[in-house]
């Protein structure tokens, strides 16, 4: 019992002197107003947002506490040693360890309920609490690491390589940036964003909250008994942590590499779409129907908007997609095969965001030209006139109010099918016409125009306008394509579009 | 509190602690009870290991040892041991940061001095009694050697403890401060066992009711100090000229020497002019039972 208490209060008073120690009281408000001013907010955030900017956050707490810690950390096993205490080196090192996660995980918990707090709308997706518990545990991984640092080297000299990093990656950021440093840094990036979050999806369903939760227990288990390791003259025990901590490590490595092989999509064929839609949630507005991911329902009415205008274009007797919001767990959710009949959406939105619309719209309208899935198959349509009648669909999107957005948009969707000159002319041309002299010859030749044998004249003729290539060049100021790229992009071997 | 409040003292029974081969401590057989004893040696004799292995710092190889009546080898025995102990090894090392408040709070922490405001008296009182309370918001590394030298006593002074150890504590300190000091351990002597390691035989004379001499990892000596200096008596004498070699004497202010003659060697004759036997004091008695050799050639 008298340890019990000795150790609580010791507790105690370890939590009082991290939050009146000088470092804390400088460090600290410094990386929050730091992590106020880079926190980016959607205008439509999603609880993978949330994830991702709590751990961007993580490690800045993360940081402060490492070297808040390590400094209590060096007392106890440099300077307290000979003393004879009460408690052993080992429970006043717990001690320790337990003030600085609870002041950690309360300035953590306090910071990642800000971001909903702040949101302009409740954050999209299905909550996951256990998911937070785990990004709470990935932030003790500042205060572990202190302690194993100090237990280990016995000296300053992590704290002074982890606050050297800072500096080195502002100066070679602002140095190397067209040499091979600039790689180096870049790669350095990516380890300590693996480091920070190595499994390949965001937890944002149970298993993957429930797997992201053991990963950082094992390392929150690996970092203790690395602590319980390093004492001296204990060498069964010594031995006996290290073989868990080997164990844990195995445990890690092959928890990734199932998460790797399970989560992330190996097949590229696609699945059938389900036959109860509405069992998966979806809803019909209009023509369309929209498939949206447990949590994103309200996302629907800004899909819908964006599409309307574009819809109302193509003909009712032509086929529509499903719109299909890509599967969550996956974060390269591009490489993701959308079921058959469906065009997907993915897990960003910003109606702000004219790119946004523009995929969406020109996945839509690739379906109903019947082209290959938009994004997910790369093909040459050039000189076909459906592509140019798809390219006047897409402009009709939502958020495009002038002529030269309109071209944007319309340049967006051609990109992706090998455009040549006469394409971007014809195009741009359609997109300064009247909207109902363009939208009549699409209603009443669709199924002439939308045949891969039409080529540009036929809609040209269709038009009364002169040949595709006689047509003016566009106003490249206007452009996103420079003169020079033409034909777009893709080689010669590129596939024709079927 | 717990029942070692009432408990005093320690018992050691055929204590043996080696490193490696090295026997640091040789069966020593120990009891002490309240009041000062003097832990006399010369450097390596083993003083600091057997402080520290009354202090449960080191564990013992062999023997038997009991502290406030606990037994240091049982962890929760060795947990009561140190709460009511007060320990000051030699050459302490804090943590340069901490305040001396700091440091003695979370000392009393450790040895569970009751609540936040008890604490707090009880740390206030530590640094008026070694005379550091206005300096008790400096940090540690502020600190002279002879005032950390002093917040390292008011550690060990923590909550009036039933055992005192101290491990060379009047190193550092001036004159005014050593007196204060002596008069500290005096009062905590009434009713603590305190132990003094030292190499200042003055405080030893001027504290102690028993010194026990090292040499060797083994007890050369244990009884009163009046007791040692008898073993001297007729063995000291002050004359004109330097004695012959192998003979422990040194030259005095007034430039005769003062000459200490080995426990079982013949005086000289005849008599070396001005030969005059003198009252040995506590330091040539300590230095004719270590058999160490001063000036004398």
């Amino acid at each position: 019992m008298t340890r019990a208490s000795i150790f609580w209060r010791l507790t105690g008073l370890n939590l009082r002197h991290l939050l009146i120690s000088p470092v804390f009281l400088v460090l600290m408000p410094l990386m929050l107003i730091w992590l106020w001013l880079t926190t980016s907010m959607p205008a439509l955030p999603t609880l993978n947002d949330f994830f991702t900017d709590s751990v961007l956050k993580v490690a800045g707490v993360g940081a402060v506490m490492f070297a808040v810690t390590t400094f209590p950390a060096l007392r106890e096993v440099r300077h307290s040693h000979d003393l004879a205490l009460p408690l052993s080196s080992a429970l006043r090192l717990l001690s320790l360890t337990l003030a600085s996660v609870t002041v950690t995980s309360v300035i953590m918990g306090s910071v990642a309920a800000l971001y909903p707090l702040f949101a302009p709308v409740p954050p999209a997706g299905v909550f996951q609490p256990i998911a937070l518990v785990g990004v709470i545990l990935l932030s003790w991984y500042g205060p572990l690491s202190a302690v194993v640092s100090a237990v280990w080297t016995r000296s300053f000299v992590p704290l002074v390589a982890v606050g050297l990093l800072f500096p080195t990656y502002l100066l070679y950021t602002a140095l190397a940036l067209v040499t091979p440093a600039d790689l180096v840094m870049e790669q350095m990036s990516r380890f300590m964003y693996l480091a920070l979050s190595p499994l390949p999806f965001y937890p944002d369903t149970f298993e993957t909250a429930l797997i992201y939760l053991t990963h950082t227990l094992l390392m929150v288990l690996c970092l203790t008994l690395l602590v319980l390791a390093a004492r001296r003259g204990a060498r069964l025990r010594r031995v006996a942590c290290l073989g868990v901590v080997g164990l844990s490590l195995v445990g890690l490595v092959g928890l990734q590499a199932y998460a790797n092989d399970v989560y992330v999509d190996p097949e590229r064929s696609p699945s059938p779409l389900p036959r109860d839609l509405a069992a998966e949630g979806c809803v019909e507005i209009g023509r369309m129907t929209y498939c949206p991911l447990p949590g994103y329902e309200p996302w629907v009415e800004h899909w819908s908007t964006e599409l309307t205008p574009v819809v109302a274009r193509i003909p009712d007797r032509a086929p529509l997609p499903v719109i299909w919001q890509a599967n969550p767990t996956r974060r390269s959710d591009t490489l993701y095969t959308p079921p058959d009949g469906t065009a997907p959406v993915g897990e960003y939105w910003d109606p702000e965001n004219p790119y946004h619309g523009m995929d969406l719209d020109s996945s839509v309208v690739a379906y109903s030209l019947g082209l290959p899935p938009y994004l997910y198959h790369l093909c040459s349509a050039t000189g076909q006139a459906r592509v140019v009648v798809g390219s006047w669909l897409v402009s009709r999107g939502a958020v495009h109010e002038d002529a030269s957005t309109r071209f944007t948009a319309a340049e967006w969707f051609l990109m992706d099918y090998r455009p040549d000159l006469p394409d971007l002319s014809l195009a741009y041309l359609l997109t300064r016409l009247p909207e109902e002299r363009v939208a009549a010859v699409i209603e009443e030749h669709w199924e002439t125009l939308t045949s891969p044998e039409a080529d540009l004249d036929t809609l040209t003729e269709l038009l009364d306008l002169p040949p595709a290539d006689e047509l003016p060049e566009p106003d490249w100021e206007q452009a996103m394509i420079e003169p020079h790229e033409l034909p777009y992009e893709m080689g010669e071997d590129t596939p024709l579009c079927p | 509190m717990s029942g070692v409040e009432g408990a005093s003292g320690v018992s050691a029974r055929g204590l043996v602690r080696t490193y490696g081969t090295r026997r640091a401590l040789d069966g020593i057989d120990l009891d002490l009870g309240p009041g000062v004893t003097g832990l006399l040696g010369r450097n390596g004799a083993g003083k600091t290991t057997l402080m520290r292995c009354l202090s449960t710092d080191l564990e013992i190889s062999d023997g038997e040892l009991r502290v406030l009546d606990r037994s240091p080898e049982r962890s929760t025995e060795r947990t009561e041991i140190r709460r009511n102990m007060g320990y000051l090894p030699q050459n302490p090392s804090f943590y340069p940061h901490f305040t001396a408040f700091g440091l003695l709070d979370y000392m009393a922490v450790l040895k569970d001095l009751g609540g936040r405001r008890e604490r707090h008296e009880e740390v206030r009182r530590a640094l008026r009694r070694v005379d550091l309370y206005d300096r008790r918001h400096s940090r540690i590394r502020r600190l002279s050697g002879g005032m950390r030298q002093r917040l390292g006593l008011a550690t060990a002074l923590l909550g009036d403890p039933r055992l005192l150890l101290l491990d060379e504590p009047t190193v550092g300190l001036d004159p005014e401060q050593r007196i204060r000091f002596r008069d500290l351990v005096s009062e905590l002597a009434v009713r603590s066992t305190v132990v003094l390691s030292t190499h200042q035989i003055e405080d030893v004379a001027a504290l102690c009711r028993r010194v026990v001499c090292l040499d060797g990892g083994r007890i050369i000596f244990d009884g009163s100090p009046g007791e040692l200096v008898d073993r001297a008596r007729g063995r000291v004498w002050e004359q004109d000229t330097r004695p012959e070699e192998g003979v422990t004497s040194w030259r005095l202010a007034d430039g005769r020497h003062r000459v200490l003659l080995p426990v079982g060697a013949p005086a000289p004759e005849p008599a070396p002019p001005g030969r005059v036997a003198v009252e040995p004091s506590l330091e040539d008695a300590y230095l004719l039972l270590t058999g160490a050799v001063g000036g004398g050639r």
